[in-house]
């Protein structure tokens, strides 16, 4: 396996203020990430600076190509895609608008079509409201919609930030379910910043965790998550 | 009876200049949250470039064309050189760009074009038509057509395209629609050149009506502000009704209302932003967004 997303010594900052200090990471092709970290970490950054939301120094480079300097847009269209902290659906607009959204970049209108009706089946809620304004959606079904518009573009990578925020429970589980229907049948690559370390880790098979915004652990998995601190600071027994 | 329906339709006319104006503030308060006081200048401008390619011989189709363009290009440049460097600046610093925009076009025109009255020729036959034994101006009839002709395409573009969509996208949500890959700058680009060409028309169907100097917008951007205010800012729809009702109140004052007469009509535009803003600050159509996050 060769990585598709290699990091080197990644500094990014908002104005003066810098948050992240120097991250390293690789996400293997077809493989799954979780970065886990305190508030304030700079988990949230990373993802920002892949996308060129941020200002960064240092290296990221995304199969073979530096990200560096290119505009948030071009990145999405190399086949980058973020699902932001808070959803970013827009909220005026319906559902259907707003998959449809997802796949700006992609031109094979039949392939569209077939993938806004595969992935409402998949989130049936999506379906049952195609018409209506997302903002009325509630906040489970917001970040289906965030989720399923990401995957309309057919992403090679996927970032996904905090997606079980603010959701109950048994809502997170049913997303996560559906990540791990994408990681297995779509194969799609992603990195997951996640509170919850727990169900993180469940799905993902390598983890970083950040703090004060630097790696200050990093493997497989199943032995982050024996780590003691990491247990600890994180999962909570 | 006749003469009620004659005064009804002419304000409708009169109503449809200021809602292409109003259209054009709308879509770009709605896309940059910028109210851009030198619609109506911008408007003004492209309509002397009209006239000017008319005088010198042109066709007055070619000339309008040409002015057309001109004005969607110039819009473009507009947004792209002036407003993109103040897009994070706090609203009084973007009322002041506009501002000063209005002066400098302002004083363009009246450098390149002199302060004289011009007159300019209208693309509509001057007789009337009689409909059900109604004589009704062929001018007034066509500008209303126009109108009409100009929110069908402008509904068209923004509900069946993937442009419009794109661009409604980016007017709500810049960051969200560049992570989809939209080009956001692109798109912001698009309505104000959208906007200006909606001026240049609304310039060009008034110019006949009045006289051609560079005041010619002054009193058509306040009827347009009120048309707006009273329809919700944000709102198209409501910017076309709205700048309806103002036409067809301000004639049947004019016509009716021996005190107001022609001289007194704009105290109605104004009296109506005034008591909007009292009594619904959201206007008519204007809805506070619906969100949940």
């Amino acid at each position: 396996m060769t990585a598709l997303l290699e990091v080197e010594g990644l500094r990014a900052g908002y104005g003066p203020v810098r948050a992240l200090h120097g991250v390293d990471l690789a996400v293997q092709e077809g493989g799954m990430v979780a970065i886990l970290g305190p508030n304030g970490a700079g988990k949230t950054t990373l993802l920002r600076a892949l996308t060129g939301m941020v200002h960064t120094s240092g290296r990221i480079s995304f199969d073979g190509r530096s990200l560096a300097g290119l505009s948030t847009s071009t990145i999405a269209r190399l086949g980058v895609a973020h699902v932001p902290e808070g959803r970013g659906t827009f909220p005026a607009l319906t559902v259907e608008e707003n998959l449809r959204l997802g796949a700006y970049t992609r031109h094979d209108a039949a392939g569209v079509r077939a993938d806004i009706d595969r992935w409402c089946r998949v989130f049936p809620q999506l379906a049952e409201r195609r018409g209506q304004a997302a903002g009325n959606l509630s906040g489970g079904e917001q970040q289906m919609l965030a989720i399923a518009r990401a995957l309309l573009l057919r992403p090679r990578l996927l970032l996904l930030d905090e997606p079980s925020l603010g959701l109950a429970p048994m809502v997170t589980r049913e997303l996560f379910a559906v990540l791990g229907l994408v990681k297995r049948e779509q194969r799609t690559t992603m990195l997951l910043v996640e509170q919850n370390a727990n169900l993180a880790l469940e799905l993902a098979d390598h983890a970083y965790v950040l703090e004060a915004g630097r790696t200050v652990l990093a493997g497989p998995a199943g032995q982050v998550r024996s780590d003691e601190d990491v247990r600890r600071a994180y999962l909570g027994y | 009876m006749e003469r009620l329906l004659q005064t009804v339709v002419d304000g409708v006319a009169d109503g449809s200049i200021y809602a292409a104006l109003a259209l054009a503030l709308v879509l770009i308060f709605r896309s940059t949250g910028i109210v851009n006081f030198a619609q109506g200048e911008m408007a003004m401008f492209a309509t002397f470039i009209a006239w000017a390619l008319h005088d010198g011989g042109r066709p007055l189709w070619l000339a309008l064309l040409a002015a057309f363009a001109a004005a969607f290009l110039g819009g473009m440049a507009i947004e792209r050189l002036l407003i993109r460097p103040v897009e994070g600046a706090d609203a009084i610093t973007k009322v002041i760009v506009t501002l000063g925009l209005f002066i400098l076009v302002n004083a363009a025109a009246g450098w390149i074009w002199g302060f004289t009255n011009r007159g300019f020729p209208s693309v509509f036959p001057s007789g009337v038509a009689r409909l059900g034994g109604v004589a009704l101006s062929i001018e007034s009839l066509g500008i209303i057509g126009v109108l009409l002709a100009v929110v069908g395409l402008l509904g068209l573009l923004f509900q069946r395209t993937k442009l419009g969509l794109a661009m409604r996208a980016a007017a709500q949500n810049p960051d969200s629609s560049r992570l989809v890959g939209i080009r956001v700058g692109r798109m912001l680009m698009l309505g104000w050149g959208l906007a200006a060409l909606l001026g240049a028309l609304a310039g060009v169907l008034v110019a006949p009506r009045l006289f051609l100097d560079v005041n010619l917008m002054g009193g058509v951007l306040v009827y347009a502000f009120a048309g707006a205010a009273l329809g919700g800012f944000d709102s198209p729809l409501g910017a076309v009704v709205g700048s309806w009702i103002i036409g067809v109140t301000e004639n049947l004052a004019g016509t009716y209302v021996s005190a107001v007469g022609a001289d007194l009509k704009v105290l109605v535009p104004l009296a109506v932003i005034f008591v909007v803003l009292l009594v619904r600050p959201s206007g008519l159509f204007g809805s506070p967004e619906v969100s949940r996050t």
